[in-house]
């Protein structure tokens, strides 16, 4: 049985050592902060596609008229960022694959929450810009039932929300965003306790998930809906969750919060909150803070799984700031706006 | 003689007074559209005040603009999609009220389009929270300007009556009045000479 055990965690440790190496190896294909303020310098759509075609993004834009549609480019870029990390998904060993499939099932709670949107409202839904799936049957709670029909036991807390909100009287949309961001939280949670996961990739996933409940909290805030804030205790900091529930306005959560246990994050709004005045960059910054992060914790451990992670995030990450430069270009956001969002947002000014 | 503001002067003492009553109540019409002048015009410029806010406003609108055009690329078409779904659609009641006789067109926001949820990031709650109250203003600034044209229009066009009155109409009623009189008096001036001459055949003078 230890033979077999020790076999099984030599294996385990084989492809964990050969996906590292494979995200070394992928990260080169990354684009660099400075291949970003590149595109930044685009005259005209010509250059800018020539400066795409010169990345990895040649497969999906060829022609002009690939950027044409705004949709299409979101689609695109999405569908890159899709596949770079479903290639190194293919490669890890089962913990890993629970934890990151776990983290990117943000992705699937959203293209859910779009269709219940559309069904409540009686529209069309969204065509999907999200290719696939990480948590596999996401999409498909919409119509199960019970829990039986669940394809797998990670799918329960989502299924759980949208349970709770069926029973709810009011069915108030607030209500079903706060339950399934508490549903991302308790899945994200279940597998941070996965043996076999070092300490630095859980504490960076920890503080993603702190940071984004914060985030969803004060976004509550600044629409009038801070009584839903409740929904959210069981899965946040007693203190942080303290603060926010009993806050007047975001910036009072805010300057109460850089008090905290946690400030980082809160410093880092309020100081863009001091120069911008519009928070416009909350999600830049809590994904800017986590990269950062993840950053120095793959320098300290350049062959394990925070490297992976560093490579997932990045890669993100380029997805948003190559949006943000097209779409930006292309609907007349001054040059000068998004090198200073890029700046702000962008933890590799730093690097 | 041709007054063409009076029609066809018939030189009899009937048609003076007539026309005596008319020039009068002209008068009286001239005063009371100055009147309205004076108030029409005091209304203007008490609004005309107010029309600084169209360039606050515009300055505010080109600040909304960017500020959505940073979040749409920022958040991207589908985040715009899905607020989208969360929208209604904005709708407006317009009354009017009466001033001196000019409808002024008064609007009430019955419903604001957006409906925030924290489900959608941040710029964007941002960006639409500021296009929605930006539209407070504009429609304000859309009822200031409205009311400002009507009541010009209706400015204009009672200087344009006053003017007419004082400089046209009543004038040639009366020099149409001093016409009659004076052919009234010289037909006075005939009938007491015939009079007088019949008087002295009759007397045999």
């Amino acid at each position: 049985m230890s033979m077999f055990r020790g076999k099984r965690s030599f294996l385990v440790m084989r492809s964990r050592l050969f996906s590292v190496i494979r995200s070394h190896g992928l990260a080169l294909h990354l684009l660099s902060y400075e291949d970003l303020l590149s595109f930044i310098d685009s005259k005209d759509l010509d250059q800018l596609l020539d400066k795409l075609r010169d990345a990895e993004y040649r497969k999906f834009f060829k022609t002009r008229g690939n950027l044409f549609d705004n949709r299409e480019i979101e689609a695109r870029i999405n569908k890159l960022m899709y596949e770079r990390i479903f290639y190194i998904l293919s490669l890890l060993d089962e913990g890993m694959v629970g934890m990151v499939r776990a983290y990117l099932s943000k992705y699937d709670i959203e293209r859910l929450r779009r269709a219940i949107y559309a069904r409540k409202f009686e529209l069309e839904v969204p065509k999907e810009v999200f290719p696939a799936e990480f948590l596999p049957g996401t999409y498909q709670l919409l119509d199960m039932k019970s829990k039986r029909e669940l394809p797998s036991k990670d799918l329960e807390p989502i299924f759980n929300a949208l349970e709770e909100w069926q029973r709810s009287e009011e069915k108030d949309i607030t209500l079903l965003d706060m339950l399934l961001e508490r549903s991302y939280a308790e899945l994200l949670r279940k597998k941070l306790k996965t043996r076999r996961i070092d300490k630095w990739t859980k504490g960076l996933f920890r503080k993603y998930l702190n940071g984004r409940l914060v985030i969803v909290c004060l976004r509550a805030i600044y629409c009038d809906e801070s009584d839903r804030i409740s929904v959210m205790q069981e899965v946040m900091d007693p203190e942080t969750y303290e603060i926010l529930s009993t806050a007047e306005s975001f910036e009072d959560a805010l300057s109460r919060l850089t008090l905290s246990k946690h400030p980082r994050l809160a410093k880092r709004i309020l100081e863009v909150h001091r120069k911008i005045k519009e928070p416009l960059l909350w999600e830049f910054i809590l994904f800017s803070d986590l990269l950062e992060e993840a950053s120095i914790t793959a320098r300290r451990n350049f062959v394990g799984a925070p490297y992976i992670v560093w490579y997932i995030l990045r890669t993100e990450w380029e997805a948003q700031a190559v949006r943000l430069l097209i779409i930006g270009k292309k609907e007349g956001v001054s040059d000068e706006t998004l090198r200073e969002i890029l700046g702000i947002a962008s933890y590799l000014t730093k690097y | 003689m041709a007054f063409r503001a009076v029609g066809r002067v018939a030189p009899t003492k009937g048609f003076l007074i007539k026309l005596r009553r008319r020039v009068e109540f002209f008068k009286m019409g001239a005063e009371t559209l100055e009147m309205k002048r004076d108030k029409l015009i005091k209304e203007l410029s008490a609004l005309q005040g107010r029309l600084v806010e169209r360039k606050e406003l515009e300055k505010d609108m080109l600040e909304v603009y960017e500020n959505l055009k940073v979040a749409y690329a920022i958040a991207g078409v589908e985040e715009i999609k899905k607020a989208v779904l969360l929208s209604q659609p904005f709708s407006i009641k317009v009354r009017t009220t009466s001033l001196m006789g000019v409808e002024i067109p008064e609007a009430e926001i019955l419903q604001k389009g957006f409906k925030p949820s924290p489900s959608i990031q941040a710029p964007l709650i941002s960006a639409l929270d500021g296009l929605q109250r930006i539209m407070d203003k504009l429609i304000a600034v859309v009822m200031l300007e409205a009311a400002l044209e009507r009541l010009a229009i209706e400015v204009a066009d009672t200087m344009r009556r006053v003017n007419t009155l004082r400089k046209v109409i009543i004038p040639e009623h009366e020099r149409a009045i001093k016409y009659i009189e004076e052919r009234l008096e010289e037909e006075s001036l005939e009938d007491f000479l015939r009079i007088k001459k019949y008087r002295m055949l009759k007397r045999g003078v």
